[in-house]
């Protein structure tokens, strides 16, 4: 035991005294967890979109009636102010429309908005119809041009339509037909009923994440180098086994694990995520690490050398995270990806701890998020037991 | 002639590198097939499964109904990802139920759950007094998806390793096992070494990304229109100026080992502020302004460029790839006088 707990300690010093060691499993973690939580809930905020507005009506043109003049007013209301939504340039002229869609087609501005010549009589007339329940006239239509396959341009479309919808909410309610008028209204779900937000996704994924790098490029670090560069065999020639290494190692992998997790954490709570932490949770976390340590153990065990460990851990790294849906869910990928995808252990213990921390219930059956990894973790361990070398 | 000599036994070793060969050819193939399965099945669903409870509701274009007894089995469906979206009508109102984990998508699902009310509206004789007609319009003229736009980011984050490793692996590795310093002890010129290694890493890296962007044709078909002599710039001038960066790192590190671990840390913080997998519009400010200093987010808009589905002006485009060119030439014959070889 105090042999194990020497092996411990020479570990620990050894990974503190390394900034790659805690570049990967500290910061490399809570970076990623800040960048995915800052982009994403982000999204429609803070943004700002150039849009260019062409009132090319003529009618009813400075009466209570110009009806096209308030659509461009309240535009122009959102591109004031410090938290301006939109930047926008406005005029009447078909050049400045061909110039505004040159503009948009070369990625200069995400939308234009057109309001047609006769727009204040079509809506005057499209009240009267729909009030005498007739249908003779077209109806006003205000054309919004956007950039296909611009992300930027379909929020600013999202912006413009929900403008332009207050202005429908608005003409229904004068028109006396608004009491039937059904209306969208979204909710986010959540398994605890709380306000369920993009953030609370991702912190399971990033601790699912950061306990497998740990085991992926600590553990097979730990034995491949220390291999490579013959200190397992000096090692051995004092009086220490390898179950006594095995275990320091484990344990000094578990140190950072514990470390990280914590850190990741009181992050996420303080980025305003929302999970729980109660015995079924810090069981889940429990079971996690303990089913991905082998994995590190693993790669060592058919890696002859370091580099091809390092090769190996990279693969393994990068399949684990993005077909096991850590950070974004994996849905209507081909079927060949899903199939991997349901095989490989982060998928489950992502649903696991997902659900354990009650974030929202889990895809797959609970006994598979413990089965499969489960499973997983005794074919490795068996498999590297057997097979891996400590000394070259 | 001893140029020759030089080159041809620099992609020698490159090819007996199995460690150069996987970092250089076989991950980054992997990055891309893995990037490009999962991310065309997340933005390029055909069907949308919705769930509903009670009332029926009229069928719209992209979208299958699932019918659910309850409210809360409706809601536990959207929350467990069993389906992509749930809706109710209680009343005038029409609820949306919607899983956050799909925040990519939210703003489709909600173009569909509208498209449902002005449906259920239209079946009631009320309809939108002003009607909205989108018009998309495309630089191309060919529809693109989201995947399209990440294999040009893909190539430019190949050629940013390829440039930066090639000088904080193998340059350095050379410096590490003294082979440098053996070659300076031959009647090899200096500039006869640097400009052989340079050439074959540059060689290396325009095969690496043909390969790639073959198996890209070959697995997505992408409509690209491709600019031979911008993609040929691009992919030179690129490799070119992330050698300069490599070389900058190169300086600040004591051995092969610390500049590989800040090249492989810088790397992978800034392949998520260049624009490869988000617009750079849609990151907070601050970090835009990061951005737009990094030299990754010039290499992914001419690459873009190149490949013909982002517009990037002639000036503008000569002048990214003049500044990596002679920038890195400068940072080359700066950084090779003060390199020290032991």
């Amino acid at each position: 035991m105090k042999r194990v707990f020497a092996i411990f300690k020479a570990l620990i010093v050894s990974s503190i005294r390394s900034p790659s060691v805690i570049f990967w499993n500290i910061f490399f973690p809570v970076i990623l967890l800040l960048i995915l939580a800052s982009i994403f809930s982000n999204i429609g905020k803070e943004v700002s979109f150039r849009v260019n507005l062409v009132d090319e009506s003529t009618t009813f043109k400075n009466t209570n009636m110009d009806f096209a003049s308030y659509i461009s007013e309240a535009f122009k209301e959102m591109s004031t102010g410090k938290n301006a939504v939109i930047t926008l340039e406005s005029s009447t002229t078909q050049n400045f429309l061909n110039e505004s869609l040159e503009k948009l087609k070369s990625g200069k501005i995400d939308a234009v908005i057109v309001i047609p010549p006769l727009f204040n009589t079509q809506i005057y007339a499209a009240v009267v119809q729909q009030k005498g329940g007739f249908n003779l006239f077209s109806k006003p239509k205000i054309e919004v041009y956007t950039l296909e396959n611009s992300q930027t341009s379909d929020l600013a479309f999202t912006i413009i339509s929900s403008v332009l919808e207050s202005f429908n909410l608005k003409i229904l309610q004068n028109s006396g037909t608004l009491s039937d008028f059904v209306s969208p209204k979204t909710e986010y779900v959540s398994k605890n009923g709380q306000n369920f937000s993009y953030i609370d996704f991702i912190v399971p994924g990033i601790l699912v994440m950061a306990v497998m790098t740990v085991s992926i490029f600590g553990i097979t670090d730990d034995l491949l180098v220390q291999r490579e560069k013959k200190v397992l065999r000096k090692l051995f020639v004092a009086p220490l086994n390898k179950g006594e290494y095995f275990w320091a190692m484990i344990l000094s992998n578990l140190a950072i694990e514990i470390v990280q997790i914590i850190i990741l954490l009181i992050l996420g709570l303080y980025l305003g995520a929302h999970f729980g932490l109660g015995i079924l949770a810090i069981l889940y976390i429990l079971f996690a690490i303990v089913t991905t340590l082998p994995i590190g153990f693993f790669i060592a065990s058919f890696s002859k050398t370091s580099d091809a460990g390092n090769a190996l851990a990279n693969i393994f790294n990068f399949l684990f995270m993005f077909l096991g849906g850590l950070f974004f869910p994996i849905t209507g990928v081909p079927l060949a990806v899903q199939i991997v995808a349901y095989i490989i252990p982060t998928t489950y213990l992502a649903n696991g701890l997902r659900s354990a921390m009650g974030v929202m219930s889990s895809p797959t059956p609970m006994y598979l998020n413990i089965l499969v990894p489960l499973i997983w973790a005794i074919v490795m361990v068996i498999y590297s037991a057997k097979v891996f070398k400590w000394e070259v | 002639m001893r140029f020759l000599s030089v080159l041809k036994a620099m992609a020698r070793h490159s090819v007996r590198d199995m460690m150069n060969l996987f970092f250089n050819l076989f991950f980054p193939l992997v990055t891309l097939l893995i990037f490009g399965y999962v991310f065309s099945g997340i933005y390029s669903q055909s069907s949308l499964n919705v769930g509903f409870y009670g009332q029926k509701l009229p069928m719209v274009s992209g979208i299958k109904y699932i019918e659910y007894p309850t409210l809360s089995q409706l809601k536990d469906a959207v929350n467990s990802q069993k389906i992509d979206l749930g809706v109710t009508l209680e009343g005038t109102s029409l609820f949306a139920y919607i899983n956050p984990a799909n925040i990519q998508s939210s703003n489709y699902y909600s173009s569909i759950v509208k498209s449902i009310a002005d449906e259920i509206n239209k079946s009631k004789g009320i309809n939108n007094v002003i009607g909205v007609e989108r018009n998309d319009i495309s630089f191309t003229g060919k529809h693109l998806d989201y995947l399209d736009n990440l294999i040009p980011g893909i190539l430019a984050l190949s050629i940013f390793s390829a440039g930066i490793f090639s000088i904080t692996a193998s340059l350095a590795h050379f410096r590490d096992k003294k082979v440098i310093k053996r070659f300076w002890t031959t009647p090899l010129a200096k500039w006869e070494f640097y400009s052989a290694f340079i050439s074959e890493k540059m060689v290396e890296s325009f095969l690496s990304i043909i390969l790639l962007f073959v198996a890209a044709m070959i697995f997505f078909r992408p409509p690209y229109s491709i600019d031979l002599v911008r993609f040929t710039i691009t992919v030179l001038a690129g490799t070119f100026g992330m050698m300069g960066v490599g070389m900058a790192i190169l300086l600040i590190s004591p051995n092969a080992r610390v500049a590989s671990e800040i090249s492989s840390v810088l790397y992978t913080v800034i392949m998520f502020f260049s624009g490869v997998y988000f617009p750079l519009d849609l990151l907070p400010k601050f970090l835009q302004y990061i951005a737009y200093g990094l030299p990754l987010t010039y290499l992914v808009m001419a690459m873009k460029s190149a490949m013909g589905i982002a517009p990037m002006s002639d000036l503008f485009f000569y002048l990214t790839i003049g500044i990596m060119f002679f920038g890195s030439v400068l940072v080359l014959l700066g950084f090779s006088r003060i390199f020290k070889v032991e």
